[in-house]
């Protein structure tokens, strides 16, 4: 059986407190045969952390060594346990027997990183939020997130590359079984009518529905969202409807 | 420059402020200076050192003019007790000594840490702080560049100021300082309005200011011999200030 090394990638917002987050786990071999990186979205972990997508961008970095031929090795690892000392950290390089490596890179990955954030299960806004602009950009329509415009902030922006039209999205998430109270969900729907009203942009919403786990309270608030919505006159689509070119083709239509 | 008396006064005084550490975070770094961090009475953490290259003084009065103008994480001087460092055979020399400390930024890591490949989207990183950092690394004169980025903001701090030519009395800007980097800087840092508005901000700090950020530091081996080196420091950070602007007008 192989042998490999593995370390965990760690965001530490404030190293006094040392309150981690494990964002992604690194496995290697010795001498760098083998070996592989698997992640979490950053948007998953905070969604001020996705925004400008730069942690996203330095994890892919990372990933990109694996693609080398010859790939990171323990020493490598090491080092950079050294070095990444700040706000990003790699725990020190430990012994891991290997089976098979895309078995064992998936078994420490839902060990260390994936568990961390399942909880009761579900998808927060900033996971729904993560997944629809990796879907836009996969059919080239430049998401940015968290924009500032004028005196507001909107959660995504994304440019049509068939058209002039640029659309301005609040992506919120009801499928949050753990979850209780949602007015933090209703006043941020309420700030984003405001923002349209005032910057006159293309407005779309993106509401993942409360599955059956959720509470009766999600139910109740989702029914709410989705009349304020109509009766503002914008569409608010399931997340599941955002996938083909066409369905994303039509997310760009002028307001009237 | 002229030795105005209350500029010089100042300057000669007696006594440093100073913070006191409490109890250290994690290990040294291993690098050549050591550093190691350090939580310290007035609640801030601290990357502390013993020694530089060109003396404590050094980072210590970089770390002062930069963070006056958000362009370096704030400098302090921090004495470490013996007891924190008694155990540890890499920390025996910071004992019972006053140290520099650079404060730990929260959410930041350093550009050259960063693997080859590594690549922005396009907005990631913030031009403008890019072209902060640019300018007031040229102006220093700093060697050995280093950047801080946040990985919230995008924003950039230059760090680790153990070298830097003005602090040697070298009055002329000769070249552009850039930070080598595994990947490529924001395109759009080289604008010239984002030029300008930082060497605006270099020619914006005051005389007083720089004595200010030069006065009350230890006069000691691992410091400065005496305040005839700070002078020297401060009056080719004057003589620089004035070329800065025509010397970045060619990036």
């Amino acid at each position: 059986m192989d042998k490999g090394y593995f370390s965990i990638l760690r965001w530490v917002p404030d190293v006094t407190r040392d309150e981690a987050r494990n964002l992604a786990v690194v496995l290697v071999s010795e001498s760098g045969e083998q070996g592989g990186i698997k992640a979490i979205s950053s948007g998953s972990v905070s969604t001020s952390l996705a925004k400008l997508g730069i942690v996203d961008a330095i994890v892919g970095g990372l990933a990109a060594r694996f693609e080398e031929e010859v790939k990171p090795d323990v020493h490598e690892l090491q080092g950079l346990h050294a070095s990444w000392q700040q706000s990003l950290q790699f725990t020190a390089p430990r012994l891991t027997m290997v089976p098979d490596w895309e078995q064992t890179l998936t078994t420490l990955f839902r060990s260390y990183v994936a568990k961390s954030h399942s909880g009761a299960g579900g998808q927060t806004s900033a996971q729904v939020q993560g997944r629809v602009c990796r879907m836009l950009e996969k059919h080239g329509c430049k998401p940015q997130q968290n924009v500032r415009l004028g005196d507001f902030r909107i959660p995504v922006m994304a440019s049509s590359p068939w058209s002039k039209v640029e659309v301005g999205m609040n992506i919120t998430s009801f499928a949050q079984p753990t979850k209780r109270e949602w007015l933090d969900i209703e006043q941020d729907t309420a700030y984003f009518f405001r923002a349209v009203d005032k910057l006159e942009i293309n407005p779309l919403a993106v509401v993942a529905p409360p599955t059956n786990k959720c509470r009766q309270e999600a139910f109740a608030s989702h029914e709410l969202i989705l009349k304020w919505y109509e009766s503002e006159g914008i569409r608010a689509l399931p997340p599941q409807e955002i996938g083909s070119e066409d369905s994303i083709r039509n997310l760009f239509v002028a307001r009237p | 420059m002229d030795c105005e008396t209350g500029l010089c006064s100042e300057l000669a005084s007696p006594g440093y402020p100073r913070v006191t550490a409490l109890h250290r975070i994690g290990n040294p770094t291993g690098t050549r200076t050591g550093a190691c961090r350090f939580m310290c009475d007035d609640g801030a953490t601290y990357w502390v050192k013993h020694w530089g290259v060109c003396g404590l003084g050094a980072e210590l009065i970089a770390g002062r003019v930069g963070s006056s103008i958000g362009l370096t994480p704030p400098a302090a001087i921090v004495f470490v007790p013996r007891a924190l460092t008694e155990s540890i055979s890499e920390l025996e020399d910071f004992g019972d000594r006053d140290c520099f400390g650079s404060r730990d930024m929260p959410d930041c890591v350093n550009a050259r840490d960063l693997v080859a490949g590594t690549s922005f989207a396009s907005g990631a990183l913030s031009p403008s702080h890019w072209a902060n950092v640019v300018v007031f690394q040229t102006w220093i004169g700093h060697r050995d560049q280093q950047v801080l980025i946040n990985i919230r903001t995008g924003e950039s701090l230059s760090l680790d100021h153990e070298e830097w030519d003005a602090f040697n009395g070298d009055s002329k800007v000769d070249d552009i300082r850039e930070t080598p980097l595994p990947f490529q800087p924001p395109p759009d840092c080289k604008i010239s309005t984002y030029v300008s508005a930082a060497v605006d901000v270099v020619e914006g700090i005051k005389d007083s200011n720089l004595v200010t950020a030069a006065s009350h530091v230890p006069c000691a081996s691992e410091w400065v011999r005496d305040s005839g080196v700070c002078w020297s420091a401060i009056t080719a950070l004057k003589g620089r200030r004035n070329q800065v602007r025509n010397v970045m007008a060619r990036w």
